[in-house]
């Protein structure tokens, strides 16, 4: 048995080579900190391995997916985090979790650019059977360096450009209109039913640093790993707090209970209405999503009245 | 029962299980049929990402779950009759939790410090390190069947406490992936892990297979065994060291699968009672079938999302485990 698969493996790959050889399909070489490649010049059909990260910011370049993991219920549509109900996903074929994705329907789907993140990497062996793997640095870089990787791979640098600049735009123009903006505190947090994490999403950690914004101390020692207690709360009390929700959970019936917790409703950010509760599904990790989440900022905190707490 | 039956029996329980190993090669969402392998079988030139699909993603999963499914089984075998107890299981005496914390260690907080092809290392460490603590406590001049799987109880709570822990403060993606493992999944199958189990397999899975006599000499009783020429204690530790070897592997490859360790010897002994020439080698093929079947169903009755084969033969499992429960408390 072990030969035998040992030849089929040997004829498998001789019969990849030589097909890739044959085909007469452009390539070039790829390089980023997780590697160096030979990937088509213009694919045809990416497979992105998560929804969130990867299809999302694939639809704001132009490029549908032929396959991409997602999120998926028994007996309901599958829900692509971030893409869903902005973008027409029919044409998308799912492909299983970001986790487990199934290597078989990828490979039917003859994708010939595989994209991934640096945790597929004990994956990466097996998809490269299918097509060239590319991992990028989503969690190790910031969102506009792995969107601008994203961009070169799939050809759609122009459409990259006119989104970074339009993203800097906003920047500039907060700037320009909140001068003393590291005076104002913002801590974003994800609240459960009876803790808190302090972390931020749709690239808004990214945006509140390009404003300027200012933290308190306790978030600049905080862990994004680490469930807090409501003990903890009045330590990250700031003049904004930021929560997110997804959309398609019933979180914010699920958090109630928390927010009528007398720690809850002491916190200087809740008590004056500057308590920030946004769709973290609108504004993924991506160029659009730190576009939406500046606009949503700039205009929360930089076309209105604020009040702090050191005034 | 007679030898022939037995002989019959193993013979149809191998054949059955290359069936079903045969009928899993030919599912899957890449469109492969019976007639597809033999065209590959023979080289018949054709599709190569069909080759590639059939000679590096399902044939080492297949053979991995067959592997593993036989090292939990006889993992599962050597427990019970050490303890003379019928629910006794890698998963029951702390062993399987012990190979299961070291791997979550790697998995969560040093990911990138230990290759894959050592976890299987790590978790016979850590296996071993719980085996000898729960030995050692359950120690009164031999080892207590009875303490042995109290203390086991008690040291699995203790290292789910520690689990629990990692997952809780881990990072997201890491925990994600460390909890698929740990539902007992193959979806990362490969054939460095089939080396590996299959290494393993040699070392600990044949001696165990060789010590049938042995095995059949302890079940009389300690004094009686003794009386007979056959050293208890070394035995006994001897016994255990190659279940724990079993176990950490397995649970190193493909993560925990309480059940498999507990199902297979039951059903085996349903079929040929208590004589372990025979009860070894069919609660391994049966054990091999149970994965198999599990993982099968798992990667296809909902695909392409994948139900991790833990959980699939947990569900099976289950039920039978309170049958099992059931039949024991009518009769007592």
């Amino acid at each position: 048995m072990t030969i035998r698969a040992g030849l089929i493996f040997l004829f498998a790959t001789f019969g990849l080579c030589h097909a890739a050889l044959a085909e007469d399909a452009p390539t070039r070489m790829f390089t980023n900190n997780f590697g160096t490649l030979e990937v088509p010049v213009n694919p045809r059909c990416v497979v992105s391995l998560h929804d969130f990260s990867v299809t999302s910011q694939l639809l704001e370049l132009g490029v549908t997916p032929c396959g991409s993991a997602g999120r998926k219920r028994l007996w309901a549509d599958t829900l692509y985090r971030g893409s869903s109900g902005r973008y027409d996903t029919s044409a998308i074929r799912y492909i299983g979790t970001h986790q487990a994705p199934d290597i078989e329907t990828i490979a039917a789907l003859k994708p010939d650019l595989i994209l991934g993140l640096s945790y597929h990497e004990p994956l990466r062996d097996k998809l490269s059977l299918v097509a060239p793997v590319v991992l990028l640095p989503v969690r190790e870089k910031d969102i506009r360096s792995y969107a601008a990787e994203l961009a070169d791979l799939t050809n759609r640098r122009a459409r990259f450009e006119e989104l970074a600049n339009e993203y800097d735009t906003l920047v500039e123009g907060f700037r320009r209109r909140v001068p003393d903006a590291a005076k104002i505190t913002i801590t974003p947090m994800e609240i459960y039913r009876d803790s808190f994490r302090i972390i931020g999403r749709g690239g808004i950690e990214q945006v509140i640093a390009d404003f300027g914004l200012g933290h308190v101390p306790a978030v600049e020692g905080s862990s994004q790993d680490i469930p807090y207690s409501l003990e903890r709360l009045s330590d990250f009390d700031s003049d904004f707090i930021i929560d997110t929700y997804e959309a398609s959970l019933d979180e914010e019936a699920e958090t109630r209970v928390f927010r009528t917790t007398r720690q809850w409703q002491s916190l200087f950010a809740v008590r004056n209405r500057q308590f920030l509760y946004l769709n973290r599904s609108r504004y993924g990790e991506t160029l659009g999503g730190l576009i939406g989440s500046a606009t949503l900022l700039f205009s929360h905190i930089g076309e209105r009245e604020v009040l702090r707490q050191a005034d | 029962m007679s030898g022939r039956y037995n002989r019959l029996l193993l013979g149809f329980s191998a054949l059955a299980l290359t069936g079903l190993a045969v009928f899993a090669l030919t599912l899957g969402s890449y469109p492969l049929r019976m007639a597809d392998l033999a065209l590959l079988a023979a080289d018949d030139g054709g599709d190569t990402m069909a080759a590639s699909i059939l000679a590096d993603i399902r044939l080492p999963r297949i053979l991995l779950a067959v592997l593993c499914g036989m090292a939990m089984a006889l993992s599962g075998v050597v427990l019970q009759t050490l303890t003379r107890n019928p629910l006794a299981a890698p998963g029951l005496v702390g062993v399987e939790a012990g190979a299961g914390l070291t791997v979550l260690v790697a998995m969560i907080l040093w990911p990138t410090g230990l290759p894959v092809v050592f976890y299987p290392l790590a978790a016979l460490l850590g296996g071993v390190a719980v085996a000898l603590v729960i030995a050692g406590l359950a120690w009164r001049q031999g080892i207590s069947a009875l303490r042995l799987l109290l203390v086991g109880v008690g040291m699995t709570a203790i290292l789910a406490a520690f689990s629990d822990l990692l997952i809780t403060y881990g990072r997201i993606e890491r925990v994600e992936s460390a909890l698929l493992w740990l539902s007992g999944s193959l979806h990362r199958a490969d054939w460095s892990q089939v080396r590996s189990q299959a290494l393993w397999l040699l070392a600990a899975g044949v001696p165990v297979l060789l010590l049938y006599r042995q095995f059949n000499l302890f079940q009389l009783g300690e004094a009686v065994a003794g009386s007979r020429g056959l050293d208890t204690w070394r035995f006994q530790i001897v016994a255990l060291f190659f279940s724990v070897m079993l176990t950490a592997s397995a649970v190193a490859n493909v993560g925990t699968m309480s059940f498999v360790g507990l199902l297979a010897p039951h059903a085996a002994r349903l079929l040929v009672g208590e004589r372990q020439g025979v009860l070894l080698p069919l609660a391994a093929m049966i054990g091999a079938g149970i994965v198999l079947l599990g993982d099968t169903v798992g990667r296809t009755a909902v695909a392409p999302l994948q139900i991790p084969a833990g959980m699939v033969v947990a569900i099976i499992g289950a039920p039978y485990v309170l049958f099992l429960l059931s039949r024991k408390g009518g009769t007592t």
